[in-house]
């Protein structure tokens, strides 16, 4: 790949409903080369971004009686993804160590990719995961603080501002880890021809030790891979799949397409007459405290990317507006435009540093401010054309996204307002309602390379071809919850999402995306049979929903509530609540979809080899030994077919079995003895009785390794204390749910004595024997250690 | 090198002059001189020829199925010959196959075999041992193709020449399905993109399907079966949905279409009109074949065939292979009546006849899982994962379940203690079950079942158990996950790992001779317990994997049914070893070993070898080291 077309691939990490390529595409005579821009921001190389679907681990704070407020450390982190058309569904799960002597309550934060959307959430509660119910945010915090006064086990996830979500946990016991799997569907990373599972691995941290990763993709565990240039793991999952799929359900057919216009047969791009007045609109308010460095940097990059006849305006803004007007200096300068000088670029710089972030942000404020300059631009003969730095998330003033997009139609005119979103806690309805109100673009740098590219977009953006007046338009009854932004750039991604009920389906059913490139009219048309069946569809057209709803603040919230509990996708009215047991939940009245839903996953399980009934034959769901487990798959009795394909080449069709939880489709096969440990995947194949098809992957690990034991005996009078621990092996790490899977410690002591010892904790058993005698010197007790999948291991210690 | 048509079950006795099986051919020599001689025995083969897998109508006339039982060759005459790894196969079970030339390759799970079709019936010529082959195909410039699971495609390109590998980029290394299109040779892989040969390399084609199943070159265009439904390929690049079709096998004759579906069916139409379902065929069809008029379409349910007389696609009849329901045979059972119960993994139990017919056997389903089977007289107990099936002469049969007092209805284990009552083991502990002449069964539990979804204490014996056995004195031996539990009167005591009687505490099988009690254990083998001890010592015998009920005591020696094939030590010479049976079986996995009469009868996860009365060498051979 040449450096142009690497710089053109170079798409910049942006959500919403249109991901905007460089711009200054192929043919733009203006375009100017980014080794220039990369050598003047003392950048090596601009490299490609990366859209990952994991962004890095989560951080657990916290605070006891004693003890004040405390990072804990972060002992294993898994990650399990299972792609589907052009998103994963990734689980993360952390395993976080209170190291101190008491009881602690925490907060988790986890950095959320772009685009992500939660979709579940599970705690370990007395050794055991359970499953997190969506619950009314409202409902689920009282329930929360009415547990905690208790003193029992809840988690609550709940949204905190923009893509920020916050997750409460109480108890932390002493000396113990505390698990927490979070649940999310983020989009791949495409390049080239391919598509990729991108992950960003934990930071090596100073002195911190970095904990254990396992990353699992499509059942198959991700080994030394090492990251890229830009930092990122990026493992291939597929050749490119196309751009649109599908899913149906009983309710209808959904669809999602993320296009990208052709500008085939368009008018060539022109270079523009006259210049432009940059207005840059940087937000000081506290939520950007964080990005205030990569503000100042892209304020720089921005006018140093403007040619001699353009000019600037900077004006800062929180609760108030100040705007950059320099009356000294070498010439001074009045008013709000300056030359793109390296000094007025310095002072610029210097008088966004002073002004601290701090307060609310009043948005609306900070447009009517722009608006001024916009009109000395006009003046001064120049396009006006804006950029927001900022995290585009409204506090004070008007705050409903669909308000402040009008704001921005009304006093900006039909200049160009671009977004580049900044800090942690970013609105992207927000940002998508004030771009999409001013032909804007929306760009989330989260680099040095991307701020560059950023600062690019914006500034070449009026030498860029686009669509004006985009609409989508779908077959009647369809209804669109994702509709891309009123103007598209060249090289733009569009994305759309509708959903079709039954009833109103045709065979050439189809979404049509519209508009006008230099006035003449563009059509675009995407069919639903012509869409890749994927899982997951339906799930993100309610995300679009969802956030098309929150952006007009709370006027929906009832709206928002019935399709996020509806469809499992978490937003700003509705939490994550785990509590400690089924009558739990029954006790405070929350339905329990969560495990309801569950039950339709298919699994695996070796059934029970441990002694306990029918409705518990579950030891080891997911990890076995060489024989002769069951795959059941919870599907309707009515469906056509279910058909399993095993990694060994084997296909099975399922037989419906009634049982005392309601039938499921049962097929046995066997593990033959020679297969190698490690995690393998099925696919099961379910054609329903209305012809709709669904793919379900299930994975399940072969496990022949043994538990190893750490044995410690202690002397306790005339008894002996034992405590044994186990040490992972590598299997039980490739595990999200069996990581410490032994499950009975025996002991026989010298005299005779036989006894197990208690489990106090996975992985941790303890047991007292006392004597019939006086121990030989030397003499030895022998452990014996069984894990899930009956493994043994003997352990001999000496005694003290 | 022949063999007669090992047809199905006992009817068709098997002679055979070369039976090793592949798998065994470097062993010792005296083993393979001791196993030629019991291959000279007519050995009769009985597997599953109806679990077909792929077939080809013949040149000649007739077709050559691929079955998880063999390979079929059906000649023009409609006489029906079955290839096995008895035979020289590679494997028994076969994935693929092609003709070529006076032969066909068949695809194996070990490899491919040429198969020469001479007069003088099939014989294996050639053995390319590989990882499992599920894909051959022969181009018409007589390279043969070998599609693996694991390893790529590899290329034989002639009858004498040594196995190539193809260079790859693509990203799937389990190959489905091969094809050429202008001499371009694409390849479908079961994780991954669709590839095509170019520059001699295979490439991944962008935005295929990654599920693939079957391919096949029609006008130019290349058709991909997927997971995800039919796909044309076009000459342009580009992959355009046909039908959302689980497309397992494609054949093409012009611009005709046949499609083996999984779900579907057949389906016919061509690349220009809609698919239509081919009447009268099961809904699960794996492949199909096509040459001329012929067609023949392999099933999980036998093979269908077509003449075309009475047009395309029409006509389908269902070719009488015979043989056992299933391949993956689980327990045996002779009876005194000369019958013999089978028990398979999937396909529910059936009675084996002199005469060689099968039977099913009521009240089992057709598609249950059978885990043990013991005669009572002329009652037959059934354990299957669904219950206890109690079956009397007069055909009626009872199914017990947990709701009628079993610790659990997955049954696991059965041992007859008298003419009216047994033993058996759960998951969930073991019962006792006492028949009444009225019919009645009283169940009773050997000790207190655990709580309700709950789990037993160590000290109690209701843990899984998957051997039952009994002692001359009453006593009860109780083979569970959680070691052996032995007693009587409801008071049992534990040897276990921990204990230092046992290596391995998911125990198998039990066999008791005297005052020796053999315990089979999961994955460490056998350990020999002396009765009547107060702790019983323990004296490990090794063996290996030792499969559920698999330990037979007979004549002095003791045979063990295990995961790597058959094996036999000598009670009375203390010195012995373990040696492997010379006896072929028709698979490594070895699930059971029985007797009746004197013929030797070898349950395998690939169907039932059955030796007549095999010569003492067959049965104990020079040493030979076991693990």
């Amino acid at each position: 790949m040449s450096r142009a077309m690497l710089w053109m691939a170079a798409a910049i990490a942006a959500g919403g409903c249109a991901r905007p390529a460089q711009p200054g595409a192929a043919g733009n005579a203006s375009a100017r080369d980014p080794g220039a821009v990369a050598r003047a921001s003392g950048v090596a190389e601009v490299q490609p971004a990366v859209r990952v679907a994991f962004a890095g681990e989560g951080t657990l704070e916290a605070r006891g009686e004693r003890t004040p407020k405390t990072k804990l450390a972060l002992v294993e982190l898994s990650v399990v993804a299972t792609t589907s058309g052009d998103v994963a569904e990734t689980t993360v799960e952390h395993v976080f160590h209170n190291d101190t002597g008491e009881r602690l309550e925490g907060t988790f934060r986890f950095p959320l990719p772009d685009g992500a959307i939660v979709t579940g959430l599970a705690m370990e509660i007395d050794g055991k995961m359970t499953e997190g119910e969506l619950v009314e945010s409202e409902k689920a915090r009282k329930t929360y603080e009415n547990i905690v006064d208790s003193m029992r086990d809840p988690g609550l996830l709940e949204w905190e501002s923009g893509q920020t979500f916050r997750l409460r946990v109480f108890p932390i016991e002493a000396r113990e880890d505390k698990r927490v799997v979070l649940r999310f569907i983020a989009p791949l990373h495409r390049a080239g021809d391919g598509l990729f599972f991108a992950f960003r691995p934990p930071a090596d941290v100073g002195a911190e030790p970095r904990p254990r990763l396992a990353v699992t993709v499509d059942g198959r565990r991700v080994e030394n891979a090492a990251p890229g240039p830009t930092g990122d793991v990026l493992v291939r999952v597929a050749d490119a799949t196309g751009d649109a799929f599908v899913e149906r359900t009983k309710r209808g057919a959904y669809l999602v397409a993320d296009v990208r216009p052709s500008f085939d047969g368009a008018p060539p791009p022109v270079a523009p007459a006259r210049g432009q007045a940059l207005v840059v609109l940087c937000d000081r308010s506290r939520s950007v405290l964080e990005a205030r460095a990569m503000q100042a940097r892209l304020l720089a990059m921005l006018i140093a990317r403007l040619e001699a006849r353009d000019r600037f305006a900077v004006i800062a803004g929180d609760v108030r507006t100040r705007t950059f007007a320099r009356t000294v200096g070498d010439p001074p300068t009045a008013g709000a435009l300056h030359e793109p000088t390296q000094n007025e670029r310095g002072a610029a710089v210097a008088f966004v540093d002073g002004v601290e972030p701090d307060g609310a942000s009043d948005l609306g404020a900070l447009i009517a401010a722009a608006a001024v300059a916009g009109d000395q631009a006009r003046a001064a003969g120049l396009e006006p054309v804006f950029v927001y730095l900022g995290d585009a998330t409204a506090t004070w003033g008007e705050t409903k996204p669909v308000e402040l997009g009008r704001i921005v139609r009304e006093r900006l005119g039909s200049a160009a307002l671009h977004v580049i979103q900044l800090g942690k806690s970013t609105d992207d309805a927000t940002a998508r309602a004030i771009a999409s109100a001013a032909h804007g673009r929306i760009l989330r740098p989260k680099s040095e390379d991307e701020a560059q590219r950023a600062a690019i977009a914006v500034v070449e953006a009026r030498s860029a071809r686009r669509i004006d007046d985009v609409t989508v338009v779908g077959p009647e009854g369809a209804d669109i919850s994702i509709q891309p932004p009123a103007t598209l750039y060249e090289g733009d991604e569009a994305s759309m999402a509708a959903f079709v009920p039954v009833g109103k389906q045709s065979a050439g059913a189809e979404l049509t995306l519209s508009g006008t490139i230099g006035g003449r009219s563009f059509r675009k048309a995407v069919a639903f049979a012509s869409a890749t069946p994927a899982r997951d569809v339906a799930k993100r057209w309610a995300s679009g929903r969802i956030e098309r709803l929150q952006s007009e603040g709370d006027a929906h919230r009832d709206a928002v509530v019935e399709t996020s509990l509806d469809s499992g996708v978490m937003s700003r009215y509705t939490s994550f609540l785990v509590l400690e047991s089924e009558e739990a939940y029954e006790r405070f009245q929350i339905a329990r979809k969560a495990k309801a839903e569950g039950s339709d996953d298919a699994r695996v399980t070796g059934r029970d080899l441990d002694g306990a009934d029918d409705r518990s034959a579950t030891v080891s769901p997911d990890h076995l030994q060489p024989g002769d487990p069951e795959i059941r798959v919870h599907a309707p009795a009515d469906a056509q077919s279910v058909v399993v394909d095993f990694p060994f080449g084997e296909t099975k069709s399922a037989v419906y079995e009634e049982d005392p939880r309601g039938g499921s489709w049962v097929v046995r096969f066997l593990v033959d003895q020679h297969t190698p440990d490690g995690s393998y995947t099925l696919t099961v194949r379910i054609t329903y009785a209305d012809g709709r098809v669904e793919i379900r992957k299930v994975p399940y690990v072969v496990d022949t390794q043994a538990p190893a034991l750490d044995v410690a005996v202690r002397r306790d009078g005339s008894r002996y204390r034992i405590i044994a621990r186990q040490r992972l092996g590598p299997v039980d790490a490739s595990s999200a749910s069996s990581r410490t899977d032994a499950r009975r410690v025996e002991v026989s002591a010298p005299d005779g004595q036989l006894f197990a010892l208690t489990a106090v904790r996975l992985g941790e058993f303890v047991g007292t024997w006392t004597p019939r005698a006086r121990p030989a010197a030397h003499a030895k007790l022998r452990v014996v250690a069984v894990d899930r999948a009956r493994n043994e291991r003997v352990t001999e210690v000496e005694m003290p | 090198m022949t063999t007669r048509a090992c047809l199905g079950v006992v009817a068709a006795a098997c002679a055979s002059r070369a039976l090793v099986p592949q798998a065994h051919a470097d062993d010792a020599t005296d083993r393979r001189a001791a196993s030629a001689a019991a291959s000279r025995a007519v050995v009769r083969v009985l597997t599953s020829v109806d679990d077909a897998r792929g077939c080809v109508p013949l040149t000649a006339g007739g077709f050559a199925i691929a079955t998880g039982g063999g390979l079929a060759i059906m000649g023009p005459d409609r006489s029906v010959r079955v290839l096995t790894s008895v035979d020289g196969l590679p494997e028994t079970r076969v994935h693929a196959v092609a003709e070529q030339g006076d032969g066909v390759w068949a695809g194996t799970e070990a490899g491919a075999a040429f198969v020469s079709l001479g007069s003088g019936g099939p014989v294996v010529k050639r053995v390319v041992g590989t990882d499992p082959v599920q894909a051959v195909y022969v181009s018409p410039n007589g390279v043969t193709y070998l599609g693996t699971r694991g390893a790529g495609v590899v290329a034989v390109d002639s009858p004498a020449a040594a196995p190539r590998p193809l260079p790859s980029y693509a990203p799937g290394v389990q190959v489905a399905a091969i094809t050429e299109a202008k001499g371009v040779l694409y390849v479908a892989y079961t994780d991954g993109p669709l590839a095509r040969r170019e520059g001699g390399v295979l490439r991944p084609l962008p935005g295929s399907p990654v599920h693939g199943h079957a391919l096949a070159a029609i006008d130019g265009s290349v058709v991909l079966g997927d997971l995800e439904g039919l796909f044309r390929f076009g000459p342009r690049g580009g992959f355009a949905p046909i039908a959302p079709v689980d497309a397992r096998g494609i054949a093409a004759s012009g611009d005709g279409l046949l499609v083996a579906t999984m779900g579907a069916g057949l389906q016919a139409g061509s690349l220009r009109g809609p698919l239509r379902p081919v009447p009268g065929l099961p809904r699960l069809a794996r492949a199909v074949g096509l040459r001329g008029a012929s067609s023949c379409v392999a099933t999980a349910d036998g093979v269908f065939v077509a003449s075309g007389e009475e047009g395309p696609a029409r006509g389908f009849r269902r070719l009488p292979l015979g043989g056992l329901p299933s391949n993956d045979v689980t327990a045996l059972a002779p009876s005194g009546g000369g019958r013999v119960a089978i028990g398979t993994f999937d396909r529910g139990a059936f009675l084996v006849a002199d005469g060689g017919a099968t039977a099913p056997v009521p009240a089992v389903g057709s598609s249950e899982m059978v885990t043990a089977l013991a005669w009572q007289g002329e009652r037959l107990w059934v354990a299957t994962a669904g219950g206890l099936v109690r079956v009397d002469p007069d055909g009626s049969a009872r199914r017990l379940l947990s709701s009628e007092g079993l610790p659990s209805s997955f049954v696991r284990a059965i041992q007859v203690l008298s003419t009216d009552r047994i033993i058996v083991g759960t998951d969930s502990g073991a019962a006792l079950v006492e028949s009444s002449a009225g019919g009645g069964d009283r169940i009773v539990p050997v000790a207190a079942p655990p709580a309700k979804g709950g789990h037993a204490s160590i000290d109690s014996p209701m843990h899984a158990t998957w051997a039952v056995a009994s002692g001359d004195d009453g006593a009860l031996y109780l083979g569970t996950v959680a070691g052996l539990y032995y007693g009587k009167d409801g008071r049992f005591a534990r040897a276990s790992v921990a204990s230092g009687a046992l290596e391995d505490d998911w125990v198998t099988a039990l066999a008791v001779r005297g005052d020796d009690l053999f315990v089979g254990t999961y994955s460490a083998g056998v350990a020999r317990l002396r009765l009547g001890d107060r702790a019983p010592g323990a004296t490990p015998l090794g063996g290996g994997y030792i499969n559920a009920a698999g330990l037979v005591v007979r004549g002095g020696r003791l045979y063990a049914a295990t995961m790597e094939g058959a094996r036999v030590r000598s009670l009375d010479d203390q010195e012995s070893r373990w040696e492997v049976l010379a006896a072929p079986a028709s698979g490594r996995d070895v699930t059971a070993v029985s007797f009746l009469g004197a013929d030797l009868w070898l349950a395998s996860r690939r169907g039932v070898v059955v030796v007549p009365a095999p010569p003492v060498a067959t049965l104990g051979l020079t040493s030979v080291s076991a693990p």
